[in-house]
This record gives C-alpha cells, structure tokens and sequence, in this order.
C-alpha cells in the first residue's frame, strides 16, 4: 500500500471518529441528572422561570433536535454560547486551551529533564544506588495521586518555604504581555517582558512538576531497560574494544538506541498529560482546559462541556493520527 | 534507690553540657543577625513606599465570578462583583448594632395610602463609570430590564411587581407600582443596581427581548456599565476580577482605601490557606472548612470574623403525607431531633435555630416556642397521636438530601439515629438537587423529610414565612402546611405598610408555626471570613455578598502585624522550641 493511500485511509477513518466521539459527548452531557436552567438561575428561581429559560436555551426540543442544531453551527465554526458566562464557547476553548498546552510543554520538558539522566543512570548502574533511587521515584510517580502530591507542595512551597505562588498562572496584578501565542511565559518570552516571564515562571512550576511525575515515571523505566538492553550488545563491545571514551559511547551510541520506545511513546504522554491536566488544573487554579471543562460539568453548562471535550478529542486524533504515520513511515512492516 | 553513678558516664555530662552552651549561643546569635536582617528589610521596604501609594487588595475565592451583570448575577462571587462595580436603590448598613437597610441611590421614598404606589427619589451629582450622570430614567430602565429578563434576583418580585410598571417622572424620581401591597418591598431593592441606560443600550445584540434585543446581557457579560466605587478592570470568569478605583465615585475616598482590589479564584483549600498564612492574599471568603478558620486564627496577624448569619439549616416534613400529617407525630420528631450534637458536632461554630425565622433577622420573636432534645416527651406526643406503635414502625420514612453535601448526609443519618429511638423508620435517600426539588411539585412525590439550607434573599421576616401561605409553591413550601387562617395573617402582615403592627403579626405567626411543628429547625449557621488585622472596616451584613464590598476596607499596614513581623515572631518561637529541646 502506497503511503499516500495510507494516509488518506487514516483520514477517512479520522472524521467520522472524531464526529462520532462529538455525538456521543453531546449525549451523555445531556443524560446528566440536573436541568442547567435551574442551576443558572439559583434555588429561588420559580417554575416558571426556569420553564422560560429551558425553552430560550433550546432544552425543551428532543435530543436529535438539539444535536442536528448543534452539528449545523458545528460546521459553521459555532460551537454555542456558554449558559453560564454568556461567552461563545470557541472563544472560550481558544483562550484556555494555550494555557493547558503550556503547562503540558512545561511537564514534558521537566519529565524530560528529569527522566533522561535518571533513567541513565538508572540503567548504567543496575540494581546500585541510583537504580534503586529511580526505582522508588519512578514508583512515586506512578503510584501517587497527582491532587495528594499537588497539595503536599501547597503545603510546603507555599505555607512552610514560602517561595512559589501556590495559584494561577501570574500574579493577577501584572498586566499580561501582548497577545502572540496565548502561552503567558513564551509571550512574555517574546515581548522581552522580563517581570512577566520572572513570575509566570515562578507560577508554572509546582503544576507542571506535579504533571511531569508519571510521564516521568515512564520516561525513568523505559529508558533504564533500553539501556540494559543494548549495553552489552555487540555494538558496544566492538566500539568500546576500539577504544572509544564510555562517555561517547553512552551518550552517542548507547542512549540514542535505547531512547527509541520512549520516544515512540512520548506523543501519547503528552496527550495523555493534556487531557489529564484538570486535576492539576483544579487544584492550582490554573486556567485550563480542564478546568474550564469541570466548572463547565459542574454547572451543567452543555455547550461548554461539549467545546471543552471536543479539543481534546481533537489532540487527542491529531496525535495518533501523526503517530501512526511516523511508525508507517519508520517501520515499513507495518504497511503490509 | 539511686543508680551507682558511671564515672566515665558522669565525667562526660559537662562535656556533652559545654557542646549544648555553644549551640544554644550559635542559635542565639544566628536568630540576632536573622531578626536583624528581616526588621532591616522590612524597614527598608516600607521606607521606601510613599504615603500616596496606590492601595492593592487580594481576596482569594474558591468559585469564579460567572456573571458580573446585575441582572443575571445570583451566587456569591457575583454579588460580590456587581456590589462593587454598580450602586444600588437602598443599601444594608449597620445601625446601632443592627442591620437595616438605608437609602443608597435613593434618598427617600413616599408610599401611597394602599401600599401599592412607592415614590422614590433619586440622588444627583451620581456619576456613572463613562462620566455621564445617572438619572432616574437609568433607575426605571434597570428595573424593567431586571424583571423583563427574568434572571438573577428578580424572582424576589414574583407576583409583587412586572415589567413596564416602573417609570421615571423626571430625572430624580422614579414612580413603581406594585400588584398588591408589601411591607418588604424596599427592603428588597437592596439588589436593585442601576446600570447606565445609553451604554447598554448601545450595545445590543440579537437576542430574545423583541425591540431589545438581548437586552445587552452579551455586553454586560464582560463589560460595566455601573456608578459603583470600583470599575471593571482584567476579569476573566474562572481565574480572578479585577477592580479599579473610580475616582469620581459620588462618596468620595481616603487615602486608606483600596486603589486596585481582586477576587482571585482558588479551588483548592490548600492554596487558600496557604496564601493567606503566607501573606499572598489579604482576605479569604467564607466558604473553607471550620477546621481551616481555627488553623489560619492561629497565625499571628490573622483575624477570624464570626458572624451569625442570615441562614437557616432544617429538615421540612411532608404535612399532607402519613404520618407526618399528624402535629402530634411532626411535634415529637421534634423533640426527638438532637439539635446539640447537630449544632456542635456537624455544623460547628453555628447556634440552634428559634423558630421559623432566623435569629439575627429583623422580625424574629426571641420568645418563639423552641423545640429542645426531649425523648420522653417525644414519646408521649407519639403516644397523644392516636398511632399504636406497631403502625408507627410499619413506616418507612424517606429522608432525601443532596448528594454531595456531606453536612446533609450527616444530618439525615443524625434524623435516622433519633427516630429510631421513638420507634419510627427512616430511610436515607441522596439525590441530586434537581432531582430534589421534581420530587417537591406535590405531596405525593415529596418523601417525608426533606433536608434544607436557605439564606435569605432580603433582610426581612417574612423571608421565611411567605413559605407557610396557602398559596405559596416551590421547594421551600415543600412542607404542604395549609391553614387558611395562618395564611390570610401573614397577607395582612405583608401588606402592612405599618412597620410595628406588621411585627407584631410576625411574632404570632412564628410562634403558630413553631407550634404546629412543620419543619425541624435546626440551625443558623455561623459565617466565618479570615483577613490580616492590617484589614479595617470589614463588615457581614448577613446577606449573600455584600460583606466583601470593597469600598468599606481601610488598611493600615503601619499600626499592626505585618507579614516580616510575623515571620519574625514565628522564626523566634521556633528557635525557643529548639533550644529547649537541646537543653533538655
């Protein structure tokens, strides 16, 4: 199969993948116990006024009604207007959305940062010290709930050392720096905004460090076991027998061999980390995606609920759809 | 007996004494040049500000702000924000130590003989945010578009007040007339904020209002268009609301007020009270844990404001459904109802409740029959019912809460514990709200027991008591009390339009209520708020919002704690801990 073939047969798949997750998001919302009018209008709100708003919304009409409308302003690049903020819900995804994908960059390159020479480390140094550490930091990783850890770095970083902000992503007194990419450390980067980028920084790191623990986790044990794997292969031994310094070896040979599974895996940690991020979200009040999704589920706002979903799903396709394609275009095995 | 002493033992205790000296003089020295280094930079920080610094203020939430339109606004936050950007018709105050509510933008009003017709007049010289000057055309606009709209707090004028009944006569007086009579009626136009008529109306889009539009609810979602003390500055619904000094604003300022003020939303628990011991924000809301205001009091500079306030936590009892149809059987529930444990064990730090009325609310009758823990007297009311036992037990009495509130469940179980020792069987059922209140729309459907929490919307007894009328629907009317008589009193009260005989009805229909026991009052929970003692003028006027009212705050950082100084205290208390530990 020729590889454009493949492509356009991953494409067609794609579409009615990603229509269909949309409906069935937009059913279940809709099966939630609680009418959104009365949460909107409050405990004191009469019958009738919830009735009134119920049918201003377009909830008194049956589902597929309502889901043959939505599809309509769908393909119209309209995806409703928040019933609780009176927003559009497109304007909404767009504002929060680069704030996830920031924190989701931040986790990544910290999880990097800390999983690679760990994970080196671990496996140069099998079953000694800095194995058994990785070991117990991988376990960590994995195994603690993100909102416990969350919120024994609150406690730490922001009660007893007092030296990170526990909320937000800046310090609401600073203006924030001129529009580029919606990321508030990479605009400041940008815009040569050195207070901005000194505070968002300050900001970002306890929730992307508490985002980075699992992908780190995974980072730490894949790497380790492709570094046992290969380190005394043949290839090793006949470059090391011609004399060449252990640390080109590690580095150059050893480490680009082993690093291939984690790579394989990392978009599928970062999407994973993205749509994972609400927790995190939540408790350092981060203005996300998710976070927006939760309040969203919280007062039954469907629209927002459903926009919030939706760029998720999207990452979530975009991402296995290139993934596929780099293993169709790094393994020809799989094209047969 | 004595141990023989070890003389190598013995010989080493000074040693070991001399090495603890020097530790203790290190510590002693280090804790000198450390409290010196901290007074030198708080010293050095506060030489450095200007007595014209401009003032911020943070007040972390733990919801966002979801509407900032006076017209749509319900929940805390909201009211909150709409408190200070926009004025309002009358306002709370505190007067000689009780709360009333005085005129704002108005100045004075006139009812007319029936009690159907209020003349209000309308303050001048009132600036609205954009310069222009608010009239009382802008008043009648803003009451029409609140009733028209039909949202946020225009369900208090159900049945009392439409659309197109409010005019303005000129530009200081503005003419209402009502459907019938209401002595609360002004108390109630404390959540009447006037927006500017021009601005609004220049910015509406297609909606759902005919020749309005939509009202300009899209605009108003993100913009202000208010005469309040602040403007709107940076807001984002989820992440924080800034406000900003509006420097013309009609009362005037002092130099100790605040210039910039933010409500910055902080979920988590955690964070908050972090922030707060930290120093990060000035002021928390009202929503944390007791367990969390008895932790921040501890802090040195914190200060934790008890309030009582205008809510009232209760179970309502079916009167229409068997046996809770029966005063005998809803009296001795209760006395069966262990209001002290509920008081100190579930909702700590609030007071049982008297009556159907909330204790600190005008209009309460401090001599209302109050139903205290009694199971003996319990059982003789059963026994009085005219149930044997055996029928009473073959019962099962459904008691439904929401299900995500853990003081409702704790509630219900406590209502389960009790009943059971007079016989009665009683089933917990969670639901979600809404749920809930389908089960409200009759008798049929409604289960037994019913748990409730209800604040009050105007600082009125008849808040509370419009509940008990024939007429009344809804969820809070979900105990089917019909009696005409009690009914056909409290329209009397409410259409009194003389304060002192309408309270004197009050204090008797509270007093028929608590007799005929439709509902177990159980509380008025306390509302608890946390600020750093630099904080002056904080009041809680016990309606939803009103307290964090910007305007009120003067801070003084210079006469009290600051956060280096508590540093600094916590610091010494630290190293006497430790050198008290190496001496022993």
């Amino acid at each position: 199969m020729k590889f454009s073939t493949y492509v356009a047969k991953r494409l067609a798949m794609f579409i009615p993948t990603f229509l269909g997750t949309i409906a069935l998001t937009f059913i279940f919302v809709r099966l939630l116990p609680g009418n959104p009018a009365r949460l909107v209008l409050g405990p004191d709100a009469t019958l009738a006024q919830v009735q009134a708003l119920t049918r201003q919304l377009g909830l008194d009409k049956p589902i597929y009604v309502q889901l043959l409308i939505f599809f309509e302003n769908f393909f119209h690049g309209n995806l409703g207007m928040s019933i609780v903020t009176y927003q559009p819900v497109s304007a909404s995804v767009a504002q929060y959305f680069p704030n996830s994908l920031e924190e989701a960059i931040a986790a990544m390159l910290i999880s990097l940062a800390i999983g690679i020479p760990l994970g080196i480390a671990a496996g140069m140094r099998q079953n000694r010290l800095a194995d058994h550490a990785s070991r117990v930091y991988a376990l960590t990783g994995i195994s603690f709930p993100n909102f416990f850890v969350a919120i024994l770095l609150i406690v730490a970083f922001g009660m007893w050392l007092r030296i990170l902000p526990v909320s937000g992503q800046i310090n609401p007194f600073l203006p924030l720096p001129r529009h580029i990419t919606g990321m508030v450390v990479i605009d400041s980067l940008l815009t040569g905004n050195w207070p901005d980028l000194y505070n968002s920084l300050k900001h970002i790191i306890l929730p992307a460090f508490v985002l980075s623990l699992s992908p780190t986790a995974q980072t730490v044990r894949l790497l380790r076991n492709g570094i046992i794997e290969n380190k005394n292969k043949s290839f090793i031994s006949t470059i090391t027998a011609n004399g060449m310094s252990p640390s080109i070896i590690r580095n150059k040979y050893l480490f680009r061999v082993a690093f291939i599974p984690t790579l394989s895996v990392l978009g599928l940690l970062f999407a994973s980390i993205l749509s994972m991020a609400y927790v995190v979200e939540m408790v350092f009040s981060w203005p996300g995606l998710g976070r927006y999704v939760v309040n969203s589920v919280l007062y039954n706002d469907y629209n927002a609920i459903v926009g919030g979903t939706i760029a998720i799903i999207l990452v979530f396709l975009v991402v296995n759809f290139c993934v596929d394609l780099l293993y169709k275009y790094f393994d020809p095995r799989i094209r047969l | 007996m004595t141990q023989p002493t070890n003389p190598q033992q013995a010989s080493s205790i000074p040693k070991k004494s001399s090495g603890a000296k020097w530790i203790v003089v290190i510590v002693v020295v280090a804790v000198i040049i450390i409290a010196g280094v901290v007074i030198g930079i708080t010293y050095h920080s506060s030489s450095n500000k200007t007595p014209t610094a401009p003032i911020t203020f943070t007040i972390g939430v733990t919801q966002g702000t979801a509407h900032i339109d006076p017209a749509i606004a319900t929940d805390f936050t909201s009211n909150a924000a709409v408190n200070n950007l926009y004025d309002d018709l009358f306002t709370p105050a505190n007067v000689s130590g009780h709360i009333a509510i005085v005129p704002n933008l108005a100045t004075s009003y006139t009812v007319s003989p029936n009690g159907t017709v209020y003349t209000i007049d309308i303050r001048s010289g009132v600036l609205f945010h954009d310069n222009s000057t608010l009239t009382a055309y802008d008043v009648a606009y803003s009451f029409n578009r609140m009733l028209t709209i039909g949202q946020g707090m225009s369900s208090i004028w159900n049945g009392v007040i439409t659309a197109g009944n409010i005019t303005a006569t000129n530009n200081t007086t503005v003419v209402m007339k009502l459907i019938h009579p209401w002595s609360s009626f002004v108390s109630t136009l404390d959540v009447m904020y006037v927006v500017n008529k021009n601005l609004v109306s220049a910015h509406y889009a297609s909606g759902n209002y005919g020749p309005n539009g939509d009202y300009g609810t899209a605009w108003l979602a993100q913009h202000d268009a208010g005469s309040g003390a602040y403007t709107l500055g940076p807001y984002d619904p989820s992440t924080s609301i800034t406000f900003q000094k509006f420097d013309r604003y009609w009362k005037g300022w002092t130099s100790d007020q605040i210039s910039t003020a933010i409500m910055q939303t902080m979920t988590e628990e955690a964070s908050v009270q972090s922030s707060m011991v930290s120093n990060a924000i000035d002021m928390t809301d009202y929503t944390l844990q007791p367990q969390t205001y008895n932790t921040l009091e501890k802090t040195p500079g914190i200060v934790v404001q008890n309030d009582s306030g205008f809510n009232l936590e209760m179970i309502l009892m079916n009167c229409m459904k068997e046996p809770t149809n029966n005063t005998y059987v809803r009296q001795a529930i209760s006395y069966a109802f262990d209001y002290a444990t509920a008081v100190s064990k579930i909702v700590p730090g609030s007071v049982q409740a008297e009556g159907p009325v909330v204790n600190s609310l005008p209009g309460h009758n401090p001599n209302v029959l109050t139903y205290n823990f009694n199971v003996s007297k319990a059982k003789a009311l059963l026994n009085e019912s005219g149930y044997s036992p055996a029928k009473l037990s073959s019962f099962t009495l459904q008691v439904v809460y929401v299900n995500s509130l853990q003081w409702e469940s704790l509630m219900a179980g406590l209502l389960q514990t009790d009943l059971s020792e007079i016989g009665l069987n009683v089933q917990i059922v969670p639901e979600p709200w809404d749920t809930m209140v389908s089960q409200t729309a009759n008798y049929t459907t409604m289960p037994n027991f019913f748990v409730l929490s209800s604040t009050a919307s105007w600082a009125a007894a008849d808040y509370y008591l419009t509940r008990y009328e024939m007429k009344a629907t809804g969820y809070t009317a979900a105990m089917f009390y019909k009696n005409q008589t009690l009914s056909n009193m409290i329209q009397e009260a409410i259409s009194s339009t003389n304060v002192t005989q309408a309270n004197q009805l009050y204090y008797k229909i509270q007093q028929d209520i608590a007799y005929a026991a439709p509902v177990i009052w159980i509380d008025n929970a306390v509302h608890q708020i946390a600020y750093w003692n630099y904080t002056h003028g904080y009041q809680f006027y016990g309606l939803l919002g009103f307290d964090i009212h910007f305007y009120n705050f003067h801070i003084d950082k210079t006469k009290t704690t600051s956060a280096a100084v508590t540093d600094l205290a916590l610091l010494i208390s630290e190293s006497a801990i430790v050198m008290a530990t190496i001496k022993n």
